[in-house]
């Protein structure tokens, strides 16, 4: 599954505490042992400010139970690019600067990106304007079982 | 009362039913007549008369405005009362709340909030449905069951390997996967089918045998209404060649457990074919039928769920999740006190 969301849905821009959960599993406490959460949030000191996307400075928040291990990277896409994913892992992008081409979509900054599972483990992003860098995470499970989510 | 979103255009009728004679909806718990003028502008009034409370809609018309069926006060379009006729005063409370009405493509759209609010340009486009290149078949159902459970439904087309094997269904449709896009308060999940056989539904209408690409895309407008893009193209080719279909789906809460659902389905493919026309409104009929049966049974087991325990979401649920949660950013919404609300005085003393 993939998903995309767009900057303008991920915070209200009334309210100054707003946090986004963009990905978990599970999505409600209670259900199922609590494995991992992504979450956009408003900051005065960003991990990155997409400022074209009038949604101002905000940060990615990884929090992982302990068999659960996340990596973040940052990368500049000066060229098409194609990602291999493998199936067991969940990798979610954050467009931070500039804007890219995904299928048939244009990316913007501030919009996110989510994968997982075996459809699609290809990944072809294109550069749409200069200076486009992304800030990805990428969850796995530790003994190498497939993480998937409830978004 | 359950909480509904109400700053939003709701559908609460199709035009060829609102004439001269007065109907009577219920729209989010509120009861609403609808009416047409002599010059064909349609009306909604609260249909509960201010005086002892009986449905406007079953009085009548007289000079454009509503005439009460018990003891013949008279409404204007604005909800104003005109006449009484035991008595030449008029009390200032003796008026009913009117709503703000956009008839657009055969749509009566009404807006359930703030009138200062209502704007139209919010009513999604439905202009296929008066475009001579495409043929529409329409169908109205009153579901027994919640409307979220039919914002779920539409989102999660999976179902149709299920329910509708004999019309739109086939095991290929989960074995695909979605794309989901969250763009403001609009939620769509696209699912691209390639290299299937066409659904058995159309495939006659269509006139294809072999194998497409068969492509489905729900578009939700929170919190009301689901533009549906289907259809099925060339192997490897672009989508908008292809046959294409809109469905077009208003998701009108009655109460807690009960829906209008108004749905029209157009197609720019034998679009003068009357035969095709009879098929798919036969068709469509059946499909409506199985989603209603099975939401009724699932509002059903939902009334006797537990405390505590909530739907075990699934990646296919994608969609689903994320309108739920935007549906919640709305209700939220209109639960905090604005600026201006907090500067209103309070009011003071009692009718």
């Amino acid at each position: 599954m993939q998903l995309l969301l767009r900057g303008a849905a991920l915070l209200d821009p009334d309210d100054p505490v707003a946090e986004t959960v963009l990905a978990a599993s599970p999505d409600s406490l209670a259900r199922a042992r609590w494995l991992w959460d992504v979450r956009v949030a408003r900051t005065l000191e960003p991990a990155y400010a997409a400022a074209s996307t009038g949604i101002g400075p905000h940060r990615l928040v990884v929090r992982t139970a302990d068999d659960v291990e996340a990596q973040r990277s940052r990368l500049e896409l000066d060229s098409p690019s194609a990602l291999r994913r493998p199936p067991h892992e969940l990798w979610l992008v954050v467009v931070t600067s500039g804007a890219l081409r995904h299928g048939a979509f244009t990316v913007a900054a501030g919009d996110v990106l989510v994968w997982e599972g075996d459809d699609p483990t290809s990944i072809e992003l294109e550069p749409a304007s200069d200076d486009v860098v992304l800030e990805q995470v990428r969850l796995r499970r530790s003994d190498g079982s497939e993480l998937r989510w409830v978004p | 009362m359950t909480a509904y979103v109400l700053e939003a255009w709701y559908v609460a009728a199709w035009s060829h039913e609102v004439t001269g004679e007065p109907a009577r909806r219920v729209v989010c718990e509120i009861p609403v007549a609808l009416y047409r003028t002599a010059d064909g502008r349609a009306v909604a009034l609260e249909d509960r008369c201010s005086h002892r409370g009986y449905p406007l809609s079953a009085g009548r018309v007289v000079d454009d405005a509503l005439e009460c069926g018990y003891h013949g006060f008279q409404f204007d379009c604005a909800g104003t009362c005109i006449r009484i006729p035991a008595q030449e005063i008029v009390p200032p409370r003796t008026r009913v709340r009117s709503f703000p009405v956009v008839e657009r493509d055969g749509w009566i759209w009404i807006w359930t909030g703030d009138p200062d609010r209502a704007d139209a340009s919010r009513v999604p486009d439905t202009h296929w449905m008066t475009d001579p290149e495409w043929a529409t078949v329409t169908h109205s159902f009153r579901f027994e069951c919640r409307a979220e459970l039919i914002h779920d439904n539409l989102l999660d087309l999976t179902h149709e390997s299920f329910i509708h094997t004999s019309t739109v269904g086939d095991d290929y449709i989960y074995k695909h996967g979605i794309t989901v896009v969250v763009d403001g308060d609009v939620v769509s999940a696209d699912r691209l089918m390639p290299g299937v056989a066409a659904p058995p539904l159309y495939a006659s209408t269509m006139k294809c045998e072999g194998l497409y690409d068969r492509f489905h895309c729900t578009e939700f407008h929170a919190p009301s209404f689901h533009v549906l893009h289907s259809g099925i193209t060339g192997q490897g080719r672009p989508r908008e060649e292809g046959y294409l279909i809109k469905v077009m789906n208003g998701i009108t809460p009655i109460d807690a457990h009960t829906s209008h659902y108004y749905y029209a389905f157009s197609r720019n493919f034998g679009v003068d074919q009357q035969w095709a026309t009879d098929e798919l409104v036969e068709g469509l009929r059946v499909v409506l039928q199985e989603d209603a049966d099975a939401l009724a049974l699932q509002e059903i087991g939902l009334q006797s769920r537990p405390p505590g325990e909530f739907d075990v979401l699934i990646a296919q649920d994608a969609g689903v999740a994320k309108a739920r949660k935007v549906m919640a950013r709305l209700l939220a919404a209109e639960r905090t006190p604005t600026a201006a609300d907090a500067a209103a005085p309070a009011a003071s003393g009692t009718a």
